[in-house]
């Protein structure tokens, strides 16, 4: 399922954008600190720790949708499928959190035209890990064949 | 405590232009998230936002009307969650027209005009704004960003007014405008662009602040922020236009991609731009674009101070256009015919002037120089100073040359011959245009010249 162009375009620094669903079926949209594939079909989505009713209304639904998007060229890919854990992220889990930011705020700096030192506070201090067994995955690249399956579960 | 937040808090988010989220969720509470392009305030309680290709994310709000939206502040990067209701769906009107501008701008910025196309505008109702996180504005936004108090520019929209109702003509004034609105006004990078004779165009006649003035520059109606604002006859303002850019760069697409186009003046940091049309009479003369590295750099008052020296530059140029008797009259002296002046170069060193009639482009020592109807105007001058010695040259006999193929009513002659002029100063060209008196200008040749004629 994770072919080698995604397992790139994931850890070269995307952008995560995260939706969940809270107990009473609303939508909630945020954002995530990078996306790291641990096998074929799980990927470990890193979560600000500080983000309790994310992380609540996640742990409550078992589901959650990944978006990443790389900001050179607006390649976006949405992952779905069913959250198998969730919990603080283990030290080396925190490390791929914070290299795969720094990646995404080397990216937005050289848009931007902007140092790099001056988004590092917006990486946060803790993480907490939510693992997700991929049953979709969708391409959401601006164009016609947004929101068509690039494979599914059955692929 | 403090007063709940509005959508009018969160103008900056909406005209950044960072990539807001949505998401929304099926019946069956299956989450969809992505990014959208462009958000529009519609009134206190409403957004728009642009939809474009996104299936999933009607499909959901047909099951679900919730959605969850994240605005990011793109000077401080502060975010905001709205909760919203969707409402309805626009397929023209008002706010569908400010969205299709921005979403166009975008489309004509990363060169996918194809497939880049606003569908509609879905309208939501904000139910609650949440602050997500609350940064300061970068210190390096805040430098970017101002330009001192509205009074100061007040003050000094006054004396540009004045120094450009000193000029004695539109040539003289473009480059007074630029320059002033610049050092009495802060806006350190502008384009002055005209309509060209078919009235579908813009050329570039000035240019400041940028790496290279863009003179003689072309822009379809419709196409960028001043293509739009010259079709559409009203501003057009871009808060982000920085990531469009880069994913132009990124694709290997730069400003130019031909040998007989000049690139529009702009520069890879720009972040925010302003394109106000010039109008005089009722008619689209113009548009003037400034730009700045700053996100979020220009508001209404800049639109307000940017309008009056286009409205200044329009009444000009139309005031410029001959009227209908100039246009059907005979030259009323004849051409003051001089021996061109004699140089010490050797024929090995003259320029050598290549003509295409098919596109009028003309080409000096093999680089493109300009095309159109200016290309034709400098052909026929050359050719006269060839064939009879003519360096001196009254604007009415140019007129008169059927070769020019200028249309009948709206020639924009004079101000073809000011790009022409403009243009062979920047490029410092062996062969200049000088104005000499009122209706008449002079060629003067740095070295002899040699002429070839292509189909």
């Amino acid at each position: 399922m994770f072919d080698a162009a995604l397992r790139e375009h994931l850890l070269g620094g995307a952008t995560i954008i995260v939706g969940a669903v809270d107990a009473d079926g609303n939508p909630y949209a945020s954002r995530g600190y990078g996306a790291s594939p641990v096998s074929d079909d799980i990927v470990h989505v890193f979560l600000d720790a500080g983000h309790t009713d994310l992380i609540g209304h996640v742990r409550a639904s078992g589901r959650l949708a990944v978006t990443s998007g790389n900001v050179f060229t607006f390649q976006s890919v949405q992952l779905k499928g069913g959250v198998e854990a969730l919990g603080p992220a283990t030290a080396g889990e925190h490390d791929t959190a914070v290299e795969l930011t720094r990646r995404l705020i080397s990216r937005i700096a050289q848009v931007e035209n902007l140092p790099t030192a001056m988004f590092d506070h917006r990486i946060p201090p803790a993480f907490v890990t939510c693992t997700i067994r991929v049953d979709s995955i969708f391409d959401q690249t601006p164009g016609p064949m947004a929101g068509l399956p690039l494979t599914d579960g059955s692929q | 405590m403090s007063a709940p937040l509005t959508i009018d808090d969160l103008r900056r988010c909406v005209e950044g232009r960072i990539p807001p989220i949505i998401a929304t969720a099926s019946a069956s509470g299956e989450p969809n998230v992505v990014f959208i392009s462009s958000v529009n305030v519609v009134d206190s309680e409403r957004i728009a936002l642009s939809n474009q290709f996104m299936g999933k994310t009607a499909l959901n709000l047909s099951e679900n009307p919730r959605a969850s939206l994240v605005l990011t502040d793109p000077q401080s990067g502060s975010e905001y969650r709205l909760s919203m209701v969707y409402e309805r769906t626009e397929r023209r009107g008002p706010v569908f027209d400010r969205l299709r501008s921005e979403v166009d701008e975008i489309a004509t910025s990363t060169g996918t005009s194809g497939v880049f196309r606003l569908r509609s505008a879905d309208i939501y109702r904000i139910e609650h704004i949440e602050v997500i996180n609350d940064f300061d504005v970068l210190e390096d936004e805040r430098h970017r960003f101002e330009r001192g108090p509205l009074a100061d520019r007040l003050s000094g929209i006054g004396e540009l007014t004045r120094r450009l109702s000193r000029c004695g003509d539109l040539d003289t004034m473009v480059d007074v405008a630029v320059r002033g609105l610049d050092e009495l006004l802060g806006y350190e990078r502008s384009v002055v662009m005209l309509v060209d004779e078919t009235g579908q165009a813009l050329y570039t006649i000035a240019s400041h602040g940028f790496p290279a003035e863009g003179v003689g520059s072309e822009m379809v109606f419709g196409e960028g922020a001043a293509g739009v604002a010259a079709e559409r006859n009203r501003p057009v303002r871009l808060g982000g236009v920085h990531t469009t850019s880069a994913y132009a760069l990124s694709v290997g697409r730069g400003f130019s991609d031909s040998d007989r186009e000049i690139a529009v003046p702009t520069s890879s940091d720009t972040r925010s731009r302003l394109a106000v049309p010039a109008v005089s009479r009722g008619e689209v003369r113009g548009v003037v674009v400034v730009e700045s590295p700053a996100a979020v750099a220009f508001d209404d008052s800049d639109e307000t101070l940017v309008g009056v020296i286009a409205a200044i530059l329009a009444e000009t140029v139309a005031l410029d256009r001959p009227a209908d008797d100039d246009l059907r009259s005979v030259p009323s002296s004849p051409p003051i015919v001089v021996r061109p002046p004699t140089t010490t170069n050797a024929p090995s060193e003259a320029t050598h002037v290549r003509h295409f009639a098919s596109d009028g482009s003309v080409f000096l020592d093999g680089e493109y120089l300009i095309r159109g109807v200016a290309g034709r105007i400098l052909w026929s001058l050359v050719q006269r100073n060839a064939h009879a010695g003519q360096i001196e040259f009254t604007t009415k006999e140019i007129r008169l040359d059927k070769t020019l193929e200028l249309p009948g009513v709206r020639d924009n002659l004079d101000t073809r011959i000011i790009m022409l002029k403009r243009r062979l100063e920047e490029r410092s060209a062996p062969i200049q245009l000088v104005k000499t008196g009122r209706g008449r200008i002079a060629l003067q040749l740095h070295t002899p010249l040699r002429l070839e004629a292509h189909d």
